[in-house]
């Protein structure tokens, strides 16, 4: 059978959707060539239609609506504006508080001690080697085996001021008699030293009378000037008294009741020496007169 | 004694909690409403279309259950962007390229998974209940599982849903032209396979 044309083809197709029709009667008569591929399409799309789905009875729910609506949270376009300035300003303040300068360190000449205040709470005592060590001087009595914060230590072990964590100190304690510092000296005159010790503290140092001046070595790092006054005083004969309004004074003699050391970093201040044998017993090493 | 056709205040208050039956209403009112915020009324849309939907994506997927899949998802493809809906064709046609393109998309998707299985599984689903004819007729279900998804979607839209070249150009995004054209050689395809048997 050769192909029918294209109009003719497209005709056939669409009268075989309804074969019964009078165009397809009318068809029939005029082409009686074509009844046969006429019926053969007429058959295959009646099966075709014959062959849809029949609908369901029962509609179901849409899931859409079955799942709870979320609300959508929209946020405002400024919110992110605020959220980048926030961040730029965390970032800065992170920043200046890593790059902030510290506070003045006053570095001295050779032979001058050399104190600095910081805010700075790790301490870091060494021993200070003076003339006279600790142990030759008979330290160890009634202290325990090792170091003694106060005091001495045991023979054959190195005298060293606790680098264990510390807590952290406010920048600026409230109290300038707890603000730490740092000296370092040989041989310089217990006045000069706490002189200078004041100085560093911000603190007004009043002798009383009969305090007795002779040479010391120091050495202090980022230790409370109370605590660096009370235990030159335990190794010197003095005892400082705080006055309030940043006013100490230096009484020359070592108060037995003298409240025991509270510094965190000091721990209890059991085992001070006896001021009455002219030790130096010191925090940080032995000190030397 | 003459009655007061004006209603009063009470009637009023009820007239306007009771919703107007739907059934009158258009799909660009019902429309207007889901866009507005009243979820409920897209029912309505679903109920309407449903069941042609079904039609459509039975006669590609060629499977009952999948086929409900399909329109469930194409459903709430439609819901979800109800609000970029243009009216320019009307919302079933709009509708139908959902439908369409999701049971494509589907078809695609089971015949990828069907290419990944062992031939150990391909002899269990023999086997498998699957195997039902899913038309009424095992011949023209034999021809269309045959015919890509494409050439079944035309068959079906223009011989089992009636719908116009316009229309059926408006679901698979052509020219009335193209879908003549398509439906021509989607037909001559059909013949073959349902003349010729297995290929």
């Amino acid at each position: 059978m050769s192909p029918l044309p294209e109009d003719r083809d497209e005709l056939l197709w669409e009268l075989a959707r309804d074969p019964l029709s009078e165009a397809a009667q009318q068809y029939r008569q005029r082409y009686p060539e074509d009844v046969v591929e006429l019926e053969s399409r007429a058959a295959m799309l009646g099966k075709l239609t014959a062959a849809k789905p029949i609908p369901p009875a029962i509609i179901p729910a849409p899931h859409v609506l079955l799942e709870k609506p979320t609300p959508e949270v929209r946020m405002p376009r400024w919110s992110l504006g605020v959220a980048a300035a926030l961040l730029v300003f965390s970032l800065a303040l992170g920043y200046y508080a890593v790059t902030r300068p510290q506070p003045q360190t006053l570095a001295t000449d050779a032979g001058r001690p050399s104190i600095s205040a910081t805010g700075d709470s790790n301490m870091e005592g060494a021993p200070m080697s003076g003339d006279r060590k600790l142990q030759s001087q008979g330290m160890g009595q009634g202290s325990p085996e090792g170091m003694d914060p106060a005091g001495g230590t045991a023979p054959g072990t190195t005298n060293q001021v606790p680098t264990g964590p510390q807590p952290l100190a406010p920048t600026q304690p409230a109290d300038p008699t707890m603000l730490p510092i740092t000296i370092q000296d040989e041989g310089t005159s217990l006045r000069s030293v706490i002189e200078q010790i004041g100085s560093a503290a911000g603190l007004d140092i009043e002798f009383a009378p009969g305090f007795t001046d002779g040479p010391v070595s120091v050495r202090y790092v980022n230790v409370p000037a109370m605590t660096i006054l009370k235990t030159l005083g335990q190794s010197n004969g003095f005892t400082p008294l705080n006055q309030g309004n940043r006013k100490v004074l230096i009484v020359p003699a070592t108060d037995p009741n003298a409240p025991v050391l509270q510094d965190p970093n000091m721990g209890t201040g059991q085992g001070l020496p006896n001021p009455g044998t002219g030790a130096g017993g010191s925090l940080s090493g032995p000190i030397s007169r | 004694m003459p009655t007061d056709p004006r209603p009063n205040d009470e009637t009023v208050t009820l007239a306007n909690q009771i919703p107007l039956p739907m059934d009158h209403d258009t799909d660009e009112h019902i429309i207007a409403r889901v866009v507005a915020g009243d979820r409920a009324a897209f029912r309505h849309l679903f109920d309407r279309h449903y069941g042609r939907s079904l039609s459509v994506a039975q006669g590609i997927v060629l499977h009952r259950s999948e086929a409900e899949d399909v329109v469930q998802e194409a459903m709430t493809k439609a819901f979800k962007n109800l609000t970029k809906f243009d009216r320019r064709a009307s919302f079933g046609t709009w509708l139908y390229r959902i439908v369409v393109n999701t049971a494509i998309q589907a078809t695609r998707r089971t015949r990828h998974d069907r290419q990944a299985v062992t031939l150990e599984a391909v002899s269990d689903r023999l086997t498998d209940p699957q195997g039902i004819p899913q038309l009424a007729d095992p011949e023209i279900e034999r021809a269309m599982r045959q015919m890509e998804p494409e050439d079944r979607a035309i068959i079906v839209m223009f011989y089992w849903e009636d719908l116009s070249l316009n229309e059926i150009a408006g679901a698979m995004e052509c020219t009335p032209n193209a879908a003549k054209t398509r439906l021509f050689r989607a037909r001559e395809r059909f013949r073959q396979f349902y003349q010729g048997g297995d290929q």
